[in-house]
């Protein structure tokens, strides 16, 4: 008996979860039939039963050490104390000491790779999540933000004695005005749905300075959902706009809705289709013709960067996800960045401080701006995020961004091609795309022929990607798409592993013609096996007994 | 979750006391430096104000160019009048006992050199 039949034996949980075939086979053991090795790609061998992560009990920090363990040593205190001084009086002292855990270094490290090796990151594999930019982000950008002069700055230093970290910031500005084709720059918002937050907020005050109280904002219906989020957040209405048959907005609708209550239209270009609105110029012109302002959302920057502007396309506001567009390590929630860019007639609200350049040639901080709708968050954004970003505008420069954009909507062409024109499996006709024939630097694919024929639906197909070795693409969204699957490759990908990708949704889809249950029990190989996404939401345990 | 984990149950309270002793030391150190003044006399932790007598963005300069960032003017953070003149200073485990030594002397340097001193 092997080890890993030892440790079977001994815990029934994972076996105990496994399913039925519908189709009166036996049940499935393990990663079911094992499909060709893909090239470039590492996947977890399939094992027969529950795979050792699997079996593992991943005992917490709080749980693992001993009584009086420890790694850290602190010095010895090394200044002179008064004879009986009482530096804190009693009752501001705690009685017992805080129940934090007890633990050597040696432990510390074990247990928190062992909680990395759990997750599946971008590192480990392709990530093309629709809308995210999962792109690679380049090792030089973390020796530069981690450069002491970077990483030791404290945020309240004299702008005499932080000239570097301002002209960095300053030549950011400027490369973002640049990229977007809108003058003014703000580095405060911290995430995208900061920059949102910003936008709307300079539009509210825009309009209220000008004596308006405009309520609504128009958004169409691919709209990401921070949109109508960040609309409520700033006591605002929302509006949808309807899709065309094309994608796009729906004009007829945007005319019937653009009134001289409307603030706002917040647009993602191209939006979460993938697809370049063709009507922008005049989508533009009806929205500016209601006294309106026109939101550019920058989540899909990454397909126009240097290939067009939106503020030459007559966006008044534009947010960046620097996170995205321009690299960050941004898996686990962050840390964010959301800069803004603004036309003229908007720069007097925007939130301050803004890093100026005087005319001796040195870098301040603006605070004087008596109409901003003033700081978004303390200080001046995550600085590294700034920096990681300069450090790849500048690596690349105007012509690499190009390319980089380029390459981002080839690699999205290709790979739809490869799934389009694949005919055994018939991808076209069981994942077809939702709207157009081509796309930009993401598309839509419906899963929902694939369900109707194979009785797998695009949660399967997903959950089934990761026991390739393969994270899903964004799910279920956009809306108006039944069963979407939105892809992005991104440009970082290889052509080898966009051919891997195709050739494993096709052997998913073949699996599923002949049993369906194969996919629905996925996924097989992670360190937990499917969960179930309604009791983790209702049922919560957010509390660990210490 | 990583540095409290490596901090650990006890570490944190030796932290804590190192800090504390540091804190206690350096206020009372900078406050008997002519010029200078505590702005209370409550228990501090791990910062503290002080009240300096004379032009403080001069005095913080003159520091700078000693390479020691004194510490910051509260009345740019807080905006409030009565901060003006006011200085933040922040000890931390980074901080030695010859960083606060330091610390001192730039700063008294920096006092009696004033060349336009405000009258009290």
């Amino acid at each position: 008996m092997s080890l890993l039949d030892d440790q079977r034996s001994s815990r029934p949980g994972p076996r105990s979860q496994e399913r039925t075939s519908e189709h009166g086979r036996a049940p499935l053991q393990g990663a079911g039939p094992v499909p060709a090795r893909t090239a470039g790609q590492e996947r977890a061998a399939p094992v027969p039963g529950a795979t050792p992560q699997q079996l593992e009990r991943v005992a917490t920090i709080f749980e693992q050490g001993a009584p009086g363990r420890r790694a850290f040593v602190c010095p010895p205190i090394d200044v002179p104390l008064p004879a009986g001084a009482e530096l804190l009086p009693p009752r501001l002292r705690r009685a017992e000491p805080p129940r934090l855990p007890e633990v050597s270094e040696p432990e510390i490290v074990r247990h928190y790779v062992r909680l990395s090796k759990r997750n599946f990151d971008l590192d480990s594999g392709f990530y093309p999540l629709g809308s995210c930019t999962m792109k690679h982000n380049p090792r030089m950008h973390e020796r530069v933000a981690a450069l002491p002069g970077h990483a030791r700055l404290h945020p309240l230093q004299d702008p005499e004695r932080a000239q570097g970290a301002l002209e960095l910031m300053w030549n950011l500005q400027q490369a973002l005005a640049e990229i977007a084709g809108l003058p003014h720059v703000s580095l405060q918002p911290s995430a995208g749905s900061a920059g949102e937050l910003a936008g709307v907020l300079l539009t509210r005050a825009y309009h209220e300075d000008r004596g308006e109280r405009r309520r609504k904002v128009l958004a169409p219906d691919t709209a990401h959902g921070t949109n109508p989020a960040t609309v409520s957040m700033a006591g605002l209405e929302l509006v949808k706009l309807a899709t065309n048959e094309a994608g796009g907005v729906d004009m007829d609708d945007l005319r019937a809705k653009a009134d001289t209550d409307v603030a706002c239209l917040m647009l993602t270009n191209p939006n979460t289709l993938g697809l370049f609105d063709a009507n922008t110029e005049e989508i533009a012109a009806i929205v500016h013709g209601v006294g309106a302002t026109l939101y550019y959302d920058g989540a899909n920057l990454n397909a126009v960067m240097g290939l067009s502007r939106p503020g030459d396309m007559g966006f008044d506001i534009v947010h960046f996800n620097l996170h995205k567009s321009f690299t960050q390590p941004h898996g686990g929630g962050g840390p964010g960045s959301g800069p803004i860019a603004v036309s003229q007639r908007m720069a007097p609200y925007l939130p301050r401080p803004l890093v100026v350049r005087g005319g001796d040639g040195a870098f301040d901080l603006d605070l004087h701006a008596p109409k901003s709708i003033g700081r978004l968050r303390g200080f001046h954004g995550n600085y590294g995020c700034l920096v990681r970003a300069y450090a790849y505008i500048r690596s690349l420069g105007a012509d690499g961004l190009k390319d980089a954009s380029e390459t981002a909507v080839l690699n999205a062409n290709y790979l739809l091609a490869r799934l389009q024109k694949r005919t055994r499996p018939p991808l076209a006709e069981l994942l077809p795309l939702a709207y157009g024939e081509l796309c930009m630097h993401e598309f839509v694919l419906s899963g929902g022929p694939m369900k109707a024929r194979l009785q797998i639906r695009t949660v399967d197909l997903a959950k089934r990607l990761l026991d390739f070795g393969f994270h899903p693409p964004t799910v279920y969204f956009p809306l108006l798409v039944e069963e979407a699957l939105m892809v992005e490759p991104t440009e970082t990908e290889s052509r080898e592993t966009l051919d891997a990708f195709a050739e494993v949704i096709a052997t998913i889809l073949d699996e599923a013609a002949e049993d369906p249950g194969i996919a629905r029990g996925a996924p097989y190989t992670t360190p937990v096996r499917r969960l179930d996404e309604v009791a983790a939401a209702k049922r919560r345990v957010v509390r660990q007994a210490l | 979750m990583v540095y409290l984990a490596w901090l650990g149950r006890r570490g944190i309270v030796e932290l804590g006391e190192l800090l504390l002793a540091r804190t206690h030391y350096a206020r009372e150190r900078l406050a008997a430096i002519a010029g200078v003044e505590k702005l209370h006399e409550q228990p501090v932790v791990r910062e503290f104000a002080l009240r300096l007598d004379g032009d403080l963005a001069a005095i913080r300069r003159r520091c700078a160019l000693d390479g020691v960032n004194p510490g910051v003017d509260a009345h740019a953070l807080s905006g409030r009048a009565e901060d003006r003149g006011v200085l933040l200073v922040a000890i931390t485990e980074r901080r030695s006992r010859a960083d606060i030594e330091r610390l001192a002397e730039a700063l008294q340097l920096a006092i009696a050199r004033q060349p336009d001193p405000v009258p009290t």
